[in-house]
């Protein structure tokens, strides 16, 4: 018989390949009939095939001569494998006792962190948490909280119960406004989650934590890493000039809580007054102490803060972005070295954002001007500017972000332009920005993302590596001759939401393998959806393999830590109150807390 | 097995398995991770993990497997945790090349070529070949342990016997050229000699 075409050369291959496969199979479980019989034809007919058959046989041999050679495991493994499940089992116990179903821990599954007793907890993880508050809606009629200094007991509730896994993320913190307007910050250490695929499992009642109430409902509250100071911002959000208030972190032996087992835990009480909000005339910065018992004082009054505010890793510098309240001038960065009176610009350009923490230095990005449009400093320009749907004028500007050193005034632009709000994660091997332009129109709100992306790439420069540049937030000489060092993206983004996005919110983990995407729905900005992230450092990529959290609605204020990201569900939803969700993993398990539904809850980070 | 259990019955499970299999599960993963004290420190953890894990064992006569199953997720960890710690930049190119002084002396350690054959095939591929030949997995339960299809697992298999023939190949070539080496070495010392 003639083939009505030419036989291809890995026709061949392709039958010694299966013979491959087929031979190794059989080396495995028994092969049915027709393969069996087919492999012995074509070793019968290929020679080749024989010796090489006859070498992977051999191979298998000398492979299976290992057996001979058992490593003997150490004498003491049983000791301390029972004693770890003894633990395990004691800690179960315990949990139960407490009428909590809380999974022991193993020995080695227990994550580095050490636990510390709530009472310290309570007073220390305030200090180092951010609150982003601008979040919970307030309505004080459904309030739903005790009376200020009373003790709080947060309740978490794993969301399914036949496989808990144990795990020890750094602890969650969150705020909730009461009926009579008092603040409350809960604490709560997450010990066990369940796994997310499965659900249903009852809810169980787990006590953690204390609270500490706040006299007011602040916007944002953000902890020193060394404890001792928590900065209240205020009024960005209102129609009232704003402050960021530094308020110092008493001792935590000022109230007693009782928790459920019975043991006493003290409780810190801080009272931060709403006299000491807008004390000051709109646009001013400046010190203005506040006669508090408790010797809070301002670094900053009459503003609107933009964006984030935040301490660096050291907790030596607080950063963030304000502007005057009402709108006069854009941005200006300000830094605050912990002992000055009051924060310091660093920029005068009226056109800056805070954006993040690269070790000890920041990063940041300004806008700078375009032809046209008017100059904060200069005034009106003649010539007329493009407008949006609603008449109003609007500018396309590309950004420039920058690395700034606050101890030396040092400054490096990143090499790239349209690089918006960089964050890099804590070890320095990736960053997220939003790739593209932004529109700015007029007014304190008038600015939007324009055409663009908010992507993942990778962060060239090493993680503390020096800036190059003297001359503070100035671009790199034009003849190259004082070129800084390039940083800035690696050049192969990857794009994280695809579709249009208003505004966003990235937080990597301290281990940079995790990353929480935070995007706002569009027409409102304090809710929308949240995804996590994981990240396979090996290969500069996403791990598609791992999507433990893929679309969940959230408030605005995520926080991510080690071993968890935390948010607030937005109430109303699925006729559901908010609750306080948390996400936790150790290694890739991953598994759900929440507490108990909620009202006027916001996350702390 | 699902559903509630109490923590005495899985207690006892774990350790009649423990008793039954905590050689070979030492072995395989002393065999995955060249190093006796991680792999004992992580035979705790997969001993301790099924006991936590005991609910999801769905019938006793799968706890070989299952406990494989468990033993090569934590061996995956603790590489995948090493491999974070041994990154690349993300531009590719490749700084830090050189062998870490802990590979170094591990390599030294690997006493024949097989073993040391074993240690260049990519990990997923080893780990085949080990649960395969020397654990005695059947193919559903080699699918099992690594979490993937029958047939993937078959085909992983099939490509690690391809790259241990290739890796071996490969060591023998080492060895014919360094006793080539060694004879002119020798030669050169009876010339010097006479």
């Amino acid at each position: 018989m003639t083939l009505p075409f030419r036989r291809r050369h890995h026709d061949d291959e392709t039958a010694h390949d299966r013979a491959r496969a087929l031979w190794s199979t059989a080396m495995l479980e028994p092969l049915d009939g027709a393969d069996w019989t087919w492999l012995e034809s074509h070793l019968a007919g290929c020679a080749e095939c024989r010796l090489e058959h006859e070498a992977y046989l051999a191979d298998r041999e000398l492979l299976r001569a290992l057996r001979n050679t058992q490593p003997e495991p150490p004498r003491d493994l049983w000791a301390r494998t029972s004693a770890a499940i003894e633990r395990e089992a004691t800690r179960h116990a315990r949990g139960q006792a407490r009428g909590q179903n809380g999974f022991p821990l193993g020995e080695r599954l227990v994550p580095r962190r050490v636990r510390l007793p709530l009472g310290v907890l309570s007073g220390a993880l305030v200090a180092l948490v951010v609150v982003a508050t601008s979040l919970a809606p307030r309505n004080p009629s459904t309030g739903g909280l005790p009376s200020a200094g009373g003790s709080d007991v947060a309740r978490i509730s794993p969301k399914v119960g036949p496989s808990p896994l144990a795990v020890n993320p750094a602890p969650v913190a969150w705020v909730q406004t009461g009926a009579d307007g008092t603040t409350r910050v809960i604490t709560a250490d997450v010990a066990e989650v369940c796994p997310s695929e499965k659900s249903g499992c009852a809810p169980l009642q787990h006590s953690a934590g204390s609270s500490l109430a706040l006299g007011a409902a602040p916007e944002a509250l953000v902890g020193s890493p060394s404890s001792n100071q928590l900065i209240v911002v205020s009024g960005s959000q209102s129609s009232h000039p704003g402050s960021v208030i530094v308020v110092p972190v008493p001792t935590p032996a000022v109230e007693p809580t009782t928790s459920p087992a019975g043991s006493s835990t003290p409780t810190p009480v801080i009272t931060v007054p709403s006299s000491s909000v807008g004390a000051t005339p709109a646009g001013s910065l400046g010190p203005t102490p506040v006669p508090t018992p408790v010797g809070a004082h301002s670094i900053a009054e009459g503003v609107a803060v933009v964006g984030e505010t935040r301490y660096s890793a050291d907790g030596k510098w607080l950063a963030f972005s304000a502007q005057p309240f009402d709108g006069s001038t854009g941005p200006d960065l300000y830094v605050w070295n912990g002992t000055d009176p009051a924060a310091l610009a660093v920029t005068t350009d009226h056109a800056t954002y805070f954006s993040s923490w690269l070790g000890d230095t920041i990063l940041a990005s300004r806008l700078p001007p375009v032809e046209g449009q008017p100059s904060p400093t200069t005034g009106p320009s003649p010539v007329a500017p493009p407008t949006d749907a609603a008449g109003l004028p609007t500018f396309e500007r590309h950004p420039v972000s920058f690395v700034f050193d606050p101890a030396t005034g040092a400054s490096t632009d990143l090499a790239s332009v349209d690089v918006w709000l960089p964050t890099v994660d804590p070890t320095g091997r990736f960053m997220t920005y939003w790739s593209g332009s932004i529109i700015a129109g007029p007014g304190r709100s008038g600015l939007r993302l324009g055409t663009g992306h908010l992507v993942l790439d990778g962060w060239l420069a090493p993680l503390g590596a020096p800036v190059a540049s003297a001359a503070p937030v100035t671009s790199a000489a034009p003849d190259g001759s004082a070129a800084p060092a390039r940083v800035g993206p690696a050049g192969t983004p990857i794009e994280l939401v695809i579709g249009p996005v208003t505004a966003f919110d990235t937080q990597f983990d301290p281990t940079g393998t995790r990353l929480a995407v935070w995007v706002a729905d569009a027409g409102n900005g304090t809710v929308g959806t949240l995804r996590l992230v994981v990240l396979d450092r090996a290969l500069g990529a996403i791990n598609d393999r791992l999507t433990p959290l893929q679309s969940e609605r959230a408030l605005k204020g995520v926080s991510m830590d080690e071993g968890r990201l935390a948010w607030v569900s937005p109430p109303g939803e699925n006729g559901n109150q908010s609750s306080v969700r948390v996400l936790a993993w150790f290694h890739d398990d991953f598994g759900q807390v929440q507490t108990l539904p909620g009202e006027q809850l916001a996350i702390i980070r | 097995m699902t559903g509630t259990w109490d923590h005495d019955t899985a207690g006892a499970f774990v350790e009649a398995l423990f008793a039954k299999h905590h050689g070979e599960i030492y072995a395989y993963l002393l065999r995955m991770l060249r190093d006796g004290e991680l792999a004992a420190d992580l035979t705790q953890d997969a001993f301790v993990k099924a006991y936590r894990a005991y609910a999801s064992l769905e019938k006793d006569e799968n706890a070989r497997a299952w406990l494989y199953q468990i033993a090569h997720r934590v061996a995956l960890d603790e590489i995948r945790r090493r491999k974070i710690v041994r990154m690349v930049p993300f531009t590719g190119e490749s700084k830090g090349a050189a062998p870490s002084a802990e590979r170094i002396a591990m390599d030294v350690r690997l006493s024949g070529p097989l073993e040391r054959a074993l240690a260049r095939i990519p990990e997923r591929q080893r780990d085949a070949l080990l649960l395969a030949e020397l654990h005695d997995l059947t193919g559903l339960e080699l699918a099992a342990a690594m979490g993937v299809s029958h047939v993937a697992a078959r085909a992983i298999l099939t490509r690690a016997r391809q790259s241990l023939r290739a890796a071996l190949a490969a060591e023998k070539d080492a060895e014919r050229s360094t006793e080539a080496e060694r004879d002119i070495e020798y030669a050169e010392r009876a010339r010097g000699e006479q």
